[in-house]
């Protein structure tokens, strides 16, 4: 009866996708939570830079885990295209391993950035605490005073994780 | 077989109008679980419409500007170099210039004689001579710079030239100092 409870909670669990792997198991991470970034009607005056709290959760130890971001510029550089004869508007990629911040530590097209640690409980931060990194996309007046008003810019920014 | 088809031509159009509509076909995408986790998002920009007038200078037109042409049907005039930017698509701009006369005139005053009355020509080019004359507070029509920096570099792009005939420099008192603001408005749209 009472190992009868015990597969019960766990498939319940299961079902709703709250257990994944536990840490002392294979290195499972996750990256969840991500928002499209939209930026409208900049003065070019005027840096822009927008943040969202998102879910990494890392099964590794002590939930370290490596990010690592590409853009759609050439070269997989930090960049948005409009298209046409129009030049690249650069823009700049901030990570904090933490959900809530507006600022991180600035990372670099296609390089890892390693050491990070995850305080997520469980993939798409299910338990506990609801986010647990920070993604930050700037565009800076410098650059912005460059690019022309009335197109759309436009590019992905992929992110992977890694366990660590 | 006929639900695929009703499936493709069903995301065919939803492709079809989200390209239509000027939106990305990219949307933010999550991760799964596994040894590694990829997402993506978009990140997209518009930008408003921004102008930039640098680079004025007072204009001065002494004694012997105005002497040359006193008497004759010649007119003296004032050039600047001046630095027009827009990050319109094409660098367009229109420019509205307004004196500090009566309703906008272009004049200039003394406290005690009849004001004189100048002329104001542009180019959108710089190092010119002559230009298109403007009226007082009225909009020019569009005109194009090759600005593609605020300030220009510390280049100019249009020229601005100021003029007074020599019929109204006839009425000008000697010893005396006339002054006015020319202001010149520049608009992207």
């Amino acid at each position: 009866m009472r190992i009868s409870i015990i597969r019960r909670a766990a498939s319940l669990a299961a079902a709703l996708g709250l257990l994944a792997a536990g840490r002392s198991s294979a290195a499972v991470v996750d990256i969840t939570k991500l928002s499209d970034v939209a930026f409208t009607n900049l003065d070019p005056t005027l840096s822009a830079s927008s943040s969202q709290s998102i879910c990494v959760y890392s099964a590794s130890t002590s939930g370290l885990y490596t990010i690592t971001a590409s853009g759609s510029g050439a070269g997989s550089a930090f960049a948005l295209q409009a298209g046409g004869s129009i030049p690249d508007l650069p823009y700049s990629v901030l990570w904090s391993p933490s959900g809530g911040q507006t600022g991180g530590v600035a990372l670099s097209a296609g390089a890892p950035l390693g050491n990070q640690t995850s305080g997520a409980l469980s993939v798409v931060c299910a338990l506990g605490i609801g986010t647990s990194a920070s993604l930050t996309v700037s565009l800076a007046s410098s650059d912005l005073l460059g690019a022309t008003a009335g197109v759309t810019y436009s590019g992905q920014l992929t992110l992977t994780v890694t366990a660590q | 077989m006929c639900n695929n088809y009703r499936t493709t031509i069903r995301f065919a159009a939803a492709l079809f109008f989200a390209i239509a509509a000027g939106d990305s076909v990219w949307a933010a995408t999550q991760g799964t679980a596994g040894v590694t986790s990829t997402g993506s998002i978009t990140v997209s920009a518009t930008i408003s419409s921004r102008v930039d007038v640098t680079g004025l200078s007072d204009i001065t037109f002494a004694d012997s500007d105005l002497g040359a042409v006193v008497n004759t049907s010649n007119q003296a005039t004032k050039t600047a170099n001046v630095c027009i930017w827009s990050n319109n698509s094409d660098k367009s701009y229109y420019i509205t210039a307004s004196g500090s006369g009566t309703s906008n005139a272009f004049t200039l005053a003394n406290s005690t004689n009849p004001t004189v009355p100048y002329e104001v020509y542009w180019s959108a080019t710089s190092g010119q001579t002559s230009g298109t004359q403007l009226t007082a507070g009225t909009k020019s029509s569009k005109l194009l710079s090759t600005a593609t920096a605020p300030t220009c570099g510390g280049g100019t792009t249009a020229t601005l030239i100021v003029g007074i005939q020599g019929s109204d420099a006839n009425s000008m008192l000697a010893s005396t100092t006339y002054t006015g603001t020319l202001t010149l408005l520049v608009t992207p749209n």
